[in-house]
């Protein structure tokens, strides 16, 4: 198990706390939560060990496109940086509240 | 032929795959206990098939193409079950992923005819060579090939959760793979595994063809 932190510089805030995602093989739970901070502080625990750079790589990109103050925890169980990805964009989409998968 | 993520591949050696990247050492150990690959969910390529060697953790795993003809032997997870393999194996009593399979196949034959254990119990099974660990869960597939009802889904999900390990349900629809645990929650979007990669759909959606 290994543990990694990452923190990026924010000007957006996001409206409510969201949990998305399942504990299982190649998938990943994101928990967010608003921050006042100014920053995003990601904290990923993670069973496959190695990884940082891909981390890295996933979340620069994220952050610098969705620049939100927020918690961010993440639980991966072995997910590949398309699941990472989709999975910070649906917890995003659910911290915003614009439930319109639901309609 | 017909090839499906997850089916185990036998294999003579790693001189029989064929990749982008330079084998490390641990894949070449890995081939030379258990000359086996699983099948990824990647598009079939002419005569070659997207597959994965596995290494002891996790982040052992190595993506890679073999042709058909060097295919000795196709294990699929449901053939596993009709065998009920597990009975043979030797480390039954020591592995709780192992142990629960009686009760999972007594469980799971009320929902479907198709179903099997992938992951470390799955490889285990196929092999003969040990690869589960005391701390694995059970990871299954279980072929829906129309909508799941919901209530049948949230049963499922209730049935399966009173064995003592813990139980990774991946429902495979015609569309890609989609965890039991997520659609049983009920709630859009979930995340569905095609073979062009991982993708959000809405809830209703998952079996449209």
């Amino acid at each position: 198990m290994e543990t990694l932190t990452f923190e990026y510089r924010a000007t957006r805030t996001i409206h409510q706390r969201s949990h998305v995602g399942v504990v299982g093989s190649g998938d990943l739970e994101v928990l967010l939560e608003p921050s006042s901070n100014g920053q995003a502080q990601i904290t990923i625990r993670t069973g496959s060990e190695g990884f940082g750079d891909a981390w890295k790589a996933v979340l620069d990109r994220f952050f610098l496109v969705n620049d939100i103050a927020a918690k961010v925890t993440i639980n991966d169980f072995g997910a590949t940086p398309g699941v990472v990805n989709l999975r910070l964009a649906q917890a995003l989409e659910v911290s915003q509240d614009v439930p319109h998968h639901q309609r | 032929m017909e090839f499906h993520p997850h089916d185990l591949l036998k294999l003579k050696g790693e001189e029989d795959l064929i990749c982008d990247s330079p084998l490390q050492d641990w894949v070449k150990e890995s081939l030379s206990r258990a000359p086996f690959v699983v099948v990824r969910r990647a598009p079939l390529m002419k005569k070659l098939v997207p597959v994965g060697v596995r290494g002891e953790s996790r982040s052992e795993r190595f993506a890679a193409f073999i042709p058909y003809d060097k295919i000795l032997e196709t294990i699929t997870p449901e053939q596993l079950v009709e065998k009920t393999s597990w009975e043979q194996n030797e480390r039954f009593h020591f592995i709780d992923a192992l142990q629960s399979l009686p009760h999972v196949s007594k469980t799971l034959s009320r929902f479907s005819e198709n179903w099997g254990p992938t992951g470390s119990v799955g490889f285990e099974l196929a092999s003969n060579v040990y690869t589960a660990k005391p701390t694995s869960d059970l990871d299954l597939v279980v072929r829906t090939p129309s909508l799941l009802p919901m209530e049948l889904a949230v049963d499922l999900k209730t049935q399966i959760s009173k064995v003592k390990v813990r139980v990774d349900v991946q429902l495979e629809t015609p569309n890609g793979a989609i965890a039991l645990d997520e659609y049983s929650n009920g709630k859009s979007p979930v995340l569905l595994r095609t073979e062009n990669g991982p993708q959000l759909v809405k809830i209703q959606e998952i079996w449209n063809t």
